[in-house]
């Protein structure tokens, strides 16, 4: 699974280097930015085919990272994951108005909880019919 | 006006008036008759006196020319005859023997042709020529009367008649003159019948002189020119008569005009009246005094007022007796009711009288002894009354003592009173809250110093007002009055605490969270007579409460990433633990355990700040609730299994969908069955259950296990913040207390109840009733 890039954007320190291991533990092929700036410019260089997006950063807030990737035609397919810390519904509910895919909680998740998510998320995207029933449902 | 008055005044006002009338109208009446009749007797007396004097003057005339056609004077002129000497002596004796016979005449004389005279009775006169007078010049040709003259030779008044003598010859002519005496007229005009005694009759000559006596005036002949309107209208009829041709007949008519009142030339007032002769140009004059002819007219004046006055007077007695009689009984009736009115009820108007005023008089009289009868009856009721009055008197004289006592004590006690009223207001003053005391009718009675500085209201503004006009209380969140806390005091009867965020609008409109409570006020038998308010400003409570949530809200996130580093970091460790020796191994688990406590922890902490902050959203969303419960119950399988726990989800319903805030249920599911897994020992049984309500708008989610059990003396508490079983400290040490007090908070947002039985190391179930719909509110934040 190396040809499968993630770029992940999250500011902390150690929960963005825990969570890269662990991708990469997983052959994910990781690229991290360490604010909301970097994290779009990641984005749009690299093409990676998931974006892992923190919401609370510097620079530039998540939500307007998540607005000019859904604007921008090269980057309005890449399928974005909100991570969140409070898992606050009303984040949560404008995070997938905007166009995100899936959310995860941090604090509610082990971390290698939040690479099942991820692997889970490759799996529903490899058998998309799967994923409309499941949407229907 | 006195009613005599009024009934004389216009009696004899109405008889003067009528009799007034009456006797004018006779006395215009009788004058103007007397004036005609005045009128005619005049015209009758100068008529008939110049009829007197033509008739006079017309046999003078006669007389002398049947003297002249004699033959002894015709002989006179036969000169040729030879006895003419002796005719002549003849005819002379003839005129002597004439005039001695003849009573008017006074001279005869025959004249010649040439004018001498030829015979005459004045001898000396013989043989004068009169060839020059008009009586010969006019007598030559016919009979002339000469109008009155003085004769110079005779002196006397006279007038003279010439007439021509004819002898047998023709040209032979003499004229024959009579002279006569004005005064033979006297016997005419002094004959005064038809006249009154100022009646005067007297001549006048064509030009205006006197010719014959005045009454006044014997000389006056041919001297006094009388002037007046009487002979100027008497002048004018001459020159009529020669400048019209009258006919004799006309003249006959117009010879006299009537009778008219004039001032003659004495300057008398009289009437008058005038006629002219026929034969010769004079007039007659007839006047009288207007005074003497009127005399009887003013008589009757003087009667008539006389008589005016005595009937007068009569119909003045006969309206004073009527008057009297109409008068006399109501003026004793006056003075009756003077009398009766003075008080003395005894006497008697007593008119006889038959007319109405006798009957009223009559009635008058029964009336007065009603009253006094009836005054005696109230004299009689008077008198008792007094004596009841007296003894009434005395009795409240008696009370009055009495109650003298009893205010006595009164006043010992109202002292008292407001000694202990002084206290409590001192009191009230003191309290550093707003107090407030509302009667049963929702009346302000007291208001004490802080409430009028929270309010903005003065104690003025206030008192005696409805507190519900005046202080409005409201929520927070929807702006609804709130007033609740103090209603339910009063249907209650218990302390009620104002909701939480409640705001009060003072004067100005402005609004400050205010906190407290309201207490019912009863009166010894315990019914409600009022209520006191309580209440303080909560403004910085509030400010503190918010700085404390924000506080808390903040720290809980900041907490958690680190914490979710540790999780994380441990998580790997333990994931590579085979590098890790046994006992570091265990550390690390520790650490995991410790790190996820604490994050619970972060999350009830932040659950609570939430809550208290009034917060909390609550959306709801469709949630299919037995997959829901299924599913947390699969999470919790490590820890059952671990306590050989038997925990069954057997009584409910297949599905039951219901719309609630999804955070909201799992709090709910996740504490209650958590705290049983957690306090139920080992083998222990937990069964879950969920049922719908006879209602099928709520269900019952039920949790019983046969764990340790909520002691008694916790069991008011437990669902209060921090408040722990004391038997849970033993088996868990690190429990927050925050458990079941979200669990209550959560149900009561949800708009359901909770309850729970509980028996000491028994178990303990608890029964959470939810509505399946529930109401959607509006806070900012959800749930952890």
């Amino acid at each position: 699974m190396a040809d499968i890039k993630i770029v992940l954007v999250e500011d902390d320190e150690i929960l963005s280097k825990v969570i890269k291991e662990e991708l990469e533990e997983a052959d994910f092929k990781v690229y991290l930015a360490t604010d909301g700036e970097k994290g779009l410019e990641t984005a749009t260089s690299k093409k990676p085919d998931l974006v892992l997006l923190d919401l609370m950063l510097p620079k530039m807030h998540g939500f307007e990272v998540l607005e000019n990737l859904k604007k921008s035609p090269e980057t309005a397919e890449i399928p974005v994951i909100i991570l969140t810390m409070l898992g606050s519904d009303d984040d949560i509910k404008k995070g997938l108005k905007l166009g995100a895919s899936d959310y995860i909680v941090k604090s509610q998740h082990a971390v290698g909880e939040i690479v099942d998510e991820v692997k889970k998320f490759f799996a529903n995207e490899s058998h998309p019919e799967q994923n409309k029933i499941k949407e229907e449902k | 006006m006195k009613i005599r008055t009024k009934i004389i005044l216009p009696i004899v006002f109405t008889a003067l008036v009528v009799l007034s009338a009456a006797t004018f109208y006779s006395y215009f009446f009788n004058v103007k008759t007397l004036e005609i009749v005045f009128s005619e007797h005049l015209d009758t007396a100068v008529s008939s006196r110049t009829h007197h004097i033509d008739t006079f003057l017309e046999s003078e005339k006669e007389k002398i020319k049947m003297i002249a056609s004699s033959l002894i004077f015709k002989r006179v002129f036969d000169e040729d005859s030879l006895d003419h000497d002796t005719y002549i002596i003849e005819a002379c004796k003839r005129v002597d023997k004439i005039i001695e016979t003849d009573s008017t005449i006074y001279e005869l004389s025959v004249l010649g042709t040439d004018g001498e005279i030829l015979c005459s009775s004045s001898k000396e006169s013989i043989g004068l020529d009169k060839s020059d007078t008009d009586y010969f010049i006019n007598g030559l040709k016919e009979t002339y009367i000469k109008d009155a003259y003085y004769s110079e030779s005779t002196g006397k008044n006279s007038m003279a008649i010439s007439t021509p003598i004819m002898c047998e010859k023709s040209g032979c002519l003499g004229v024959m003159v009579s002279k006569i005496e004005m005064s033979s007229l006297n016997n005419i005009l002094s004959d005064k019948t038809g006249l009154k005694e100022t009646g005067n009759i007297y001549i006048i000559n064509k030009d205006g002189y006197a010719i014959t006596p005045l009454q006044t005036n014997d000389g006056a002949f041919l001297k006094t020119k009388i002037d007046s309107e009487n002979t100027r209208n008497c002048l004018k009829m001459f020159s009529d008569r020669e400048e019209e041709t009258l006919t004799q007949t006309e003249i006959m008519h117009k010879d006299h005009e009537p009778s008219i009142t004039y001032i003659n030339h004495e300057g008398v007032k009289v009437i008058g009246s005038h006629h002219i002769t026929h034969l010769i140009n004079w007039c007659v004059i007839a006047e009288i005094d207007e005074s003497e002819a009127f005399a009887s007219t003013k008589d009757l004046l003087k009667f008539s007022i006389i008589r005016i006055t005595i009937i007068l007077f009569l119909f003045f007695v006969i309206a004073f007796l009527l008057a009297k009689n109409i008068s006399e009984p109501i003026t004793k009736l006056r003075l009756g009711t003077e009398i009766i009115k003075k008080g003395n009820l005894n006497y008697k108007v007593g008119t006889n009288s038959k007319d109405e005023i006798g009957a009223l008089s009559r009635d008058f009289d029964e009336m007065t002894l009603a009253i006094k009868k009836s005054q005696a009856e109230i004299d009689q009721k008077v008198k008792h009354q007094t004596e009841e009055i007296i003894q009434k008197q005395k009795n409240i004289e008696d009370q009055q003592l009495a109650i003298l006592n009893v205010l006595e004590d009164v006043e010992n006690e109202k002292k008292l009173t407001e000694i202990e009223r002084d206290k409590i207001d001192t009191i009230l003053h003191s309290i550093g809250d707003g107090v407030f005391v509302v009667d049963k009718n929702k009346k302000i009675t007291i208001f004490n110093e802080i409430a009028e500085k929270i309010s903005g209201f003065t104690k003025e503004e206030v008192l005696g007002k409805n507190y519900l006009d005046i202080l409005k209380f409201i929520h927070e969140k929807d702006r609804t009055p709130n007033n609740d806390f103090i209603e339910k005091a009063f249907t209650l009867g218990k302390i009620q605490a104002m909701k939480n965020h409640t705001l009060l609008i003072k004067k100005d409109k402005t609004e400050v969270p205010v906190a407290d409570s309201s207490a019912p006020i009863k009166d010894s038998s315990g019914k409600i007579i009022g209520c006191i308010i309580v209440f303080r400003d909560a403004s910085a409570e509030r400010k503190a409460e918010q700085i404390k949530s924000d506080f808390v809200s903040i720290a809980s996130h900041q907490l958690r990433t680190p914490l979710t580093g540790i999780q994380w970091v441990t998580e790997r460790l333990l994931k590579n633990s085979n590098s890790l020796p046994e006992k570091e191994q265990q550390y690390v688990k520790d650490i995991n355990l410790s790190s996820k406590r604490l994050s619970t922890l972060v999350d009830s902490l932040l659950n609570v700040s939430r809550i208290e902050g009034g917060k909390i959203t609550i959306k709801p969303e469709k949630i299919e609730l037995i997959d829901f419960i299924k599913g947390y119950i699969t999470e919790t399988n490590p820890l059952t299994t671990n306590k050989n726990i038997q925990l069954t989800f057997d009584n409910h319903p297949e599905k039951l969908e219901i719309l609630s805030d999804r955070s909201g249920i799992r709090n709910i599911v996740q504490s209650l069955v958590s705290n049983s897994i957690e306090y139920t020992p080992q083998n222990g049984k937990i069964e879950i259950s969920v049922e719908e309500t006879e209602t099928k708008d709520s269900f019952l989610f039920k949790v019983k296990d046969s764990g340790i059990g909520i002691p008694k003396q916790n069991q008011k508490t437990i669902f209060d913040k921090f408040t722990r079983g004391e038997n849970a400290q033993q088996v868990k040490t690190d429990g927050t207390g925050f458990g079941l007090y979200i669990t209550k908070q959560t149900t009561d947002l949800l708009g359901g109840t909770i309850r729970f039985e509980s028996e000491e190391n028994k178990g303990t179930t608890f029964f959470v009733t939810l509505p399946k719909i529930s109401k959607a509110r509006e806070g900012g934040k959800s749930f952890v």
